[in-house]
């Protein structure tokens, strides 16, 4: 049967149509029960929240009211956004307190602040989370929270010149980052209100430039072409008035801007591109610049990375720079010249071979550098037989075994993300060292529990009693610790009454530490954890940081599968302070929206 | 009848002389006895120590351990003492072996140590070259490791081939125009590492020498010329002014073989021969005291040689593109240059300023870090406060203006501290400059033994902790004058002092002003620092056991190691508490050595406690030197 054109799109139309009414039957709609337990849960978190408010009256440090103020504003973002701002402008009134006692403190305690501005981590942090939920008070609250000492820097701020010493200079510094924050808010109140973050650039550009200027720029772009291209013009404009001679954070920011330029972008992209004139025009500036008698070697270090855009759009003076480049070099003393010859070894064109030869010429702490280095080169290094050769040709026997290793691991997180799960578990096997095992073994059943099928989640948690067969039957070290929690992450998601178990005694280990810390604070001014005898907050952390910031993502996730759960295990912390915070971080994890993968595998490959 | 009289006073005088002469030999025999008795309880608790360093798990440790007991032994036992030296040493092989499996069992599991601030071997060395220095250089040389060799070799190689030049007395490029970037350090650190050890081989090398030579001229010469061989070092000079008391023949002669070295060395090569020759040109040039009756005569160069070394200096400034540490140290240089050689001083000034002017204009790569301009020692705190007038960069210029406060203490003349101070532009550094000249002042009136005038002034001083020091300073002073009157003075001194200080401390500001207090107690009122530390000791348990669990935690901790304190033989372990006391417990020792002990017992760790132990037998020791030999018999 042939049929003609109108039936085939009346069966097409059908066939839609058909297929949109079973999708719609398939996508759960809220239950009324679900309904229940969803407002019982937000009632819940609400709940948590008050209190945890509740007990910002017994902190003693304005820099934690102000993290606990700002945390739980940004909790209680999703359920009052007007209470939400309240909380914002009381973490703002902490922070002005802090601000000034943090001024006095400096000053009274440390004759080498006199002159010198700072602006306190806690307060670029908690003003961060409030420009992410509302820029435009975040703005408002950075002019608030400045101190007294800052706004003079600024008024006062002159930009160092291109041939300044480049000693650190911290009061320069102190103004150069707010201004950053500054336009960095601005650019996030652009997408609500690009009139305003428009006007913000303009008179942030006259304190100087910054690398905010191109995502600005394609975010208008975005919204208004018309409105993009008319700043740009004006930024250009800028660019070739201004004498770069006398700034040498501009120079750095325009050669930035020039460079990231040239970086090619995704055909798919609404991405904002300088015209081929506009950016001939910045190039001859900033190589005029370079050209300069007295262009400084802290410029001519710059002028590597901008002699491809000066090459394309300035090729006349390209010559001339490299020699002058070359004269630079040749005129260092014979010590600061072998430097810079060794020096290239870490530059970005080094390849994984260059590396291995420069070896037997190193010494044993150059070589702990090149080594960390080279296990980066060759875990990205896609061939596997050529890797390994390389890997071979390593002299050290030990070094060889580690980046082997750590090859390998590599190599087992590339067939999972490929979705070839049983080649992955088949190559744990070929780890020797814990810590590897245990992250590859958990981050395999995490991917096969992320599969939904009832066979995968059963080799999840085959390869999770794996994973905690090697873990330490008692923490002893810090190795101990982290390669527990490990354990704790993956059975957070796959069996949680296990990672829970499982914490119990990680929670004494932590109060040990936290204990232990204070302590030593007392007396020892190095351990900067503690103020008052109260520990000192902190929105994140990172693996350096004390068992307590360290584990969030673990205890966010315990948060997440059982909230009472992991509320009655945050009470085990010995002190008030660390029981506040842990609560807010674990509603953090509750609240947090889940992730979508980046590329899920389309299928499991067996 | 006079006679009569008289015959029965010198009866009576007689009869009251020979009974105060029987009390004096009485107390003495006590006083012997006791201090016989000390001797063998120390013995004893040496003993002990000894026994249960065994115990120890770390070889640094027992290094420690028997180290200190050898050098506390050495008044009851020399043969003894020199055992424990050698069974230490031992101890030290033990430790090297042990580091060298460590480091490579931890080959790419971080960041390679360098420089092991725990290894003891120096430190005894050190310690056992102070009681016997022959034996200091036997153990020395049996515990030299191969590495500490090779970078001795290397030096050794560096001066008689041309090459790179290389550090031993710092990091080399350290200075103005040195590199800073990440990549440029690291690739120069472990060599300057390894330099810098074998620097440190070398100079402890030249003092055990020379204290081995000290009576022998001939031994002397032999080590002058060993020294010159390895290089250029101050350490000759002492052995010069030894031999010139014997033989100024041979001194003159040797003194020109110094000169001819500095002349004939490269000094672009090596940044510690370069160092040596400045602090010769420095010595040669400094205002010479008249010498005070009966002391030995100093050996001094001629003007010709001073004026050698300043020329052969010169030359070295200005040659062609020297390395960083040779530019570097030319503002070092100048002043002693233009007191001999003042006609090479322009051109020196001209190139200063040049490589000035080109290490801020083409200075390493600006990542920060740079530091910041070091100060003369010739430049007057007037030159730097105008200096610091023109300096823009707010780091370098609190440095300068803290340096100019820093020389304040140095001046006498009162107007002209009152018009330095009143030039200064910031009210708080102002108000430091004050406070240091008002202090200073009082420590020059304090030595000078104006003691009223001195207590006077320090109602004056604005700084509560400065207060309490200068307090503390001279309740010592006149509990020293030892008069009843004085005495009382000390103690009220300290009572004010006790109402400036806490009652007990609850942070790091108030233990150190607790503790300084304590030291004049320690002093003045023994029991009355005792009842200060009392209340301490818990405190000092708890911070050592909070470092113990927290090493656990800390892979790269340096305190404790294998669930052990690590121990110093300087200092006992720096990082913990208690041990940053050490004077003030070894100056109660010294009043009450059994009550200290007594005291070291509540220490609840073992580790601890030993060592603590040790250090209040040596503060003991310190405070009660042995007597001294019984005076030879005048020859009938």
């Amino acid at each position: 049967m042939k049929l003609n054109r109108p039936t085939l799109s009346a069966f097409a139309a059908a066939g839609i149509l058909c297929f949109s009414i079973a999708a719609f039957a398939q996508t759960p709609s809220p239950t009324p029960d679900a309904d229940k337990k969803k407002k019982e849960e937000d009632e819940k978190v609400v709940a948590l929240l008050d209190k945890a408010i509740a007990d910002v009256n017994s902190l003693r440090l304005p820099q934690n009211r102000a993290i606990v103020y700002g945390m739980s504003g940004d909790l209680y973002w999703k359920f009052d956004q007007n209470r939400s701002r309240q909380l914002f402008r009381d973490a703002a009134n902490e922070l002005v307190l802090f601000v000034q006692q943090n001024d006095k403190e400096t000053e009274d305690n440390d004759v080498f602040r006199i002159f010198m501005v700072n602006s306190p981590q806690q307060r670029t942090e908690v003003l961060s989370m409030i420009a992410k939920r509302d820029a435009e008070l975040a703005l408002e609250l950075l002019l608030l929270t400045r101190s007294a000492r800052l706004t003079e820097a600024i008024a006062k701020y002159a930009p160092r010149k291109v041939t300044a010493s480049p000693a650190f200079d911290p009061s320069t510094q102190s103004v150069v980052a707010e201004i950053n924050l500054e336009q960095r808010f601005a650019l996030l109140a652009a997408d609500e209100n690009p009139e305003l973050a428009i006007r913000l650039i303009k008179e942030s550009l006259a304190k100087g430039f910054s690398t905010n200027v191109l995502p600005l720029l394609e975010k208008i772009h975005k919204k208004d072409e018309k409105k993009a291209a008319d700043l740009a013009a004006e930024i250009v404009k800028k660019i070739v008035e201004i004498d770069l001679m006398k700034s040498i954070d501009d120079l750095g920011a325009i050669s930035g801007i020039l460079t990231a330029s040239m970086k090619p972008g995704s055909s798919t992209d609404k991405k904002w591109v300088f015209s081929e004139a506009q950016l001939k025009e910045i190039t001859t500036k900033i190589a005029n610049a370079f050209l300069q008698p007295d262009s400084s070697f802290t410029m001519m270090s710059m002028l590597s990375s901008l002699l491809p855009a000066i090459e394309k759009y300035a090729p006349d003076k390209a010559a001339l720079l490299k020699q002058k480049q070359t004269q630079e070099v040749n005129a260092l003393p014979a010590d600061l010249k072998l430097m810079q010859q060794r020096s290239k070894i870490w530059g970005p064109m080094t390849t994984a071979a260059d590396l291995i030869a420069e070896l037997p010429k190193l010494s044993e702490f150059d070589k702990y550098s090149v080594y960390s280095m080279l296990q980066v080169k060759i875990t990205e290094i896609d061939d596997e037989a050529r890797a390994k050769k390389l890997i071979d040709q390593i002299p050290d026997e030990k070094m060889r075994v580690t980046v082997r290793e750590a090859f390998d691991a590599s190599q087992i997180a590339a067939k999972a993300k490929a979705g070839k799960l049983d080649d992955a578990r088949k190559m744990i096997g070929g780890l020797t060292k814990r810590k590897a095992k245990i992250q590859s073994l958990v981050k395999l059943a995490l991917d096969f529990h992320k599969t939904g099928k009832e066979k995968d989640a059963e080799i999840a948690l085959a390869l999770m009693s794996e994973a905690r067969g090697l873990m330490p039957e008692v923490i002893e070290t810090n190795e101990d610790l982290n390669d527990t929690m490990e354990v704790v992450r993956g059975f957070a998601t796959i069996e949680r009454d296990t990672a829970f178990r499982l914490s119990e005694s990680v929670i004494d280990q932590i109060n040990e530490h936290v204990q232990a810390s204070s302590v030593l604070a007392r007396f020892n001014p190095e351990y900067a954890s503690f103020k008052k005898g109260e520990m000192i907050m902190r929105i994140s952390g990172d693996q350096w940081e004390s068992p307590l910031f360290r584990f969030i993502p673990q205890m966010q996730a315990l948060g997440k599968a059982d909230l009472d759960r992991m509320n009655m295990l945050t009470d085990r912390f010995n002190r008030s302070d660390a029981r506040t915070v842990a609560r807010l971080y674990v509603l953090q994890g509750v609240l947090q929206e889940e992730k979508k993968p980046a590329a899920a595998p389309a299928s499991v490959t067996r | 009848m006079f006679i009569k009289r008289s015959t029965s006073l010198l009866l009576i005088l007689l009869l009251v002389s020979s009974g105060l002469f029987a009390q004096t030999s009485d107390a003495q025999a006590e006083r012997a006895k006791k201090a016989k008795e000390m001797d063998e309880q120390i013995v004893t608790l040496l003993d002990r120590t000894i026994s249960e360093a065994g115990a120890l798990k770390l070889a640094q440790n027992r290094v420690v351990i028997l180290g200190l007991a050898g050098d506390l032994y050495w008044r009851y036992d020399q043969g003894r003492a020199r055992e424990l030296f050698r069974t230490a040493s031992g101890e030290v092989l033990t430790f090297q072996a042990e580091s060298e499996k460590e480091r490579l069992e931890n080959i790419g599991t971080g960041i390679p140590e360098i420089f092991d601030g725990n290894d003891p071997r120096i430190d005894l060395l050190t310690l056992v070259g102070m009681r016997d220095a022959e034996l200091g250089l036997e153990l020395m040389a049996a515990t030299r490791t191969p590495a500490i060799a090779a970078a001795m070799a290397a030096i050794a190689q560096q001066r008689s081939t041309s090459g790179l030049a290389v550090g031993t007395g710092g990091m080399p490029g350290i200075g103005i125009g040195a590199g800073s970037g990440a990549g440029g350090t690291a690739a120069n650190f472990s060599g300057a590492m390894d330099a810098i050890k074998a620097g440190q081989e070398i100079n402890l090398e030249q003092m055990l020498i020379t204290r081995a030579a000290a009576n022998d001229p001939e031994k002397a010469a032999k080590a002058i010329k060993e020294s010159l061989a390895k290089g250029i070092s101050m350490n000759v000079v002492p052995l010069l002014t030894q031999i010139l008391q014997k033989d100024e023949k041979l001194a003159r002669g040797l003194g020109d073989d110094v000169i001819a070295k500095i002349t004939g060395t490269d000094l672009s090569r090596v940044n510690s021969d370069l160092n040596g020759a400045i602090s010769f040109l420095q010595y040669m040039t400094r205002t010479v005291p008249s010498p005070a009756a009966g002391a030995p005569r100093q050996f001094n160069f001629s003007d010709a040689q001073a004026r050698d070394v300043a020329t052969k200096l010169t030359n070295t400034f200005l040659m062609p593109s020297p390395p960083t540490f040779v530019s570097g140290s030319i503002s070092r240089a100048i002043p002693m240059i233009e007191k001999v050689a003042p006609d090479k001083v322009l051109l020196l000034k001209q190139k200063d300023a040049a490589n000035k002017k080109a290490a801020t204009t083409s200075s390493a790569n600006g990542r920060g870090g740079q530091p910041a301009r070091q100060w003369n020692p010739a430049d007057t705190p007037e030159q730097i406060i105008a200096a610091a007038g023109r300096i823009t960069n707010a780091r370098d210029k609190a440095a300068a203006l803290q340096a100019a406060v820093g020389k304040i203490g140095q001046i006498a003349d009162e107007a002209r501290a009152k018009r330095i101070i009143d030039s200064i532009p910031d009210e708080r550094l102002r108000a430091q400059a004050q406070n240091t000249f008002d202090a200073n002042r009082i420590n020059r009136m304090t030595a000078e033994g104006k003691l009223d005038e001195a207590k006077a002034s320090v109602g004056a001083l604005t700084n509560r902790r400065s207060q309490i020091q200068r307090l503390v300073a001279l309740a010592t002073q006149y509990q020293r004058k030892n008069t009843e009157k004085d005495r009382e003075i000390a103690a009220s001194l300290l009572v004010e002092a006790r109402t400036l200080a806490p009652a007990y401390p609850e942070d790091e500001d108030e233990l150190t002003d607790y503790m300084e207090l304590l030291r004049g107690y320690a002093v003045v009122e023994p029991d009355q620092g005792f009842r200060m530390i009392e209340p301490l000791i818990d405190q000092f348990n708890d911070y050592i056991q909070a470092s113990a669990t927290l090493s656990r935690y800390n892979k790269r901790d340096r305190s404790f190691k294998k669930g052990e304190m690590m121990m110093r033989i300087n200092g006992g372990s720096p990082g913990l508490l208690p041990f940053r006391f050490l004077p003030q417990i070894q100056s109660l020792a010294r009043a009450d050595v059994d009550r200290m002990s007594v005291m070291a017992d509540r220490f609840q760790r073992s580790d601890a406690r030993t060592l603590m132990k040790l250090y209040i037998l040596q503060g003991y020791q310190r405070g009660n030197p042995p007597p001294p030999p019984p005076a030879a018999t005048a020859p009938r």
